[in-house]
């Protein structure tokens, strides 16, 4: 048995991040040649940049081969990610008074569904925003 | 065209990280890491597969990510890296990389 999650990213979102992270495409681009390609994250992140300026699609899934998820997964934290998934929050504490939750279990929740990919942080000043891209979850059974 | 990552947890300290960028079923560029999660660090990459360049090959990462050997190898799928890392898991990083 393996449960899929799926998430698509406006790749818009992508670069902008990445032009946050790098500067210009061509500064990653030095980098990468300097480095002779050896730093993994960097030669992917320039891969990907290079394909999503030229009007690529940009999907990422998620796959757990074993239970776990079963017990990251539970109803108040379905809840979470089914509320972000749907509206934009400003903050944890905007999250955590919408959802009628303390503010301490609401962060809790959201940094065990981050280790898996469910929701992800966005920085704004000190804050930290939480979103997420989900679009579907399946669970397989293998025959 | 179609950028596509992925992320399969092999077990609850290791996973494969998978980027595939694709021109209808045409693979332009991928790359299959092993990584393993240390306590105190984070994830580390072990081994990947890639084709930058057009050049097919497999590198090892020691244990501060340093590329330490690379070898050339026939191009490898996702599926295909799922099957190794399930096979030999951890003792993918004292293997010798022309097995690969």
């Amino acid at each position: 048995m393996y449960v899929n999650i799926k998430k698509i990213k406006d790749p818009e979102m992508v670069i902008e991040e990445f032009q946050d992270q790098y500067g210009t495409i061509n500064s990653l681009s030095q980098r990468v040649s300097i480095s002779k390609c050896t730093t993994k994250n960097e030669m992917e992140d320039l891969m990907v940049w290079k394909y999503l300026r030229s009007g690529a699609e940009f999907t990422e899934e998620i796959v757990l081969h074993n239970s776990d998820i079963f017990h990251i997964l539970t109803p108040k934290r379905m809840e979470l990610v089914d509320y972000l998934t749907k509206n934009k929050v400003t903050s944890i504490r905007k999250l955590s008074e919408v959802v009628h939750r303390n503010y301490k279990n609401t962060y809790d929740d959201l940094l065990a569904l981050e280790k898996v990919g469910l929701v992800e942080f966005k920085r704004s000043g000190k804050s930290r925003i939480p979103t997420s891209f989900i679009v579907g979850i399946e669970t397989i059974f293998e025959g | 065209m179609r950028v596509m990552k992925k992320k399969i947890w092999i077990h609850k300290n290791e996973m494969i990280e998978s980027l595939v960028i694709a021109d209808g079923s045409k693979i332009k560029f991928y790359s299959h890491t092993y990584l393993v999660k240390e306590r105190s660090r984070g994830w580390r990459p072990c081994v990947k597969w890639d084709n930058w360049e057009g050049q097919p090959h497999v590198d090892k990462f020691d244990a501060n990510e340093t590329l330490i050997e690379q070898k050339p190898c026939n191009e490898k799928g996702l599926e295909e890296v799922i099957k190794l890392v399930k096979i030999f898991r951890r003792n993918l990083t004292t293997m010798d990389l022309s097995q690969l």
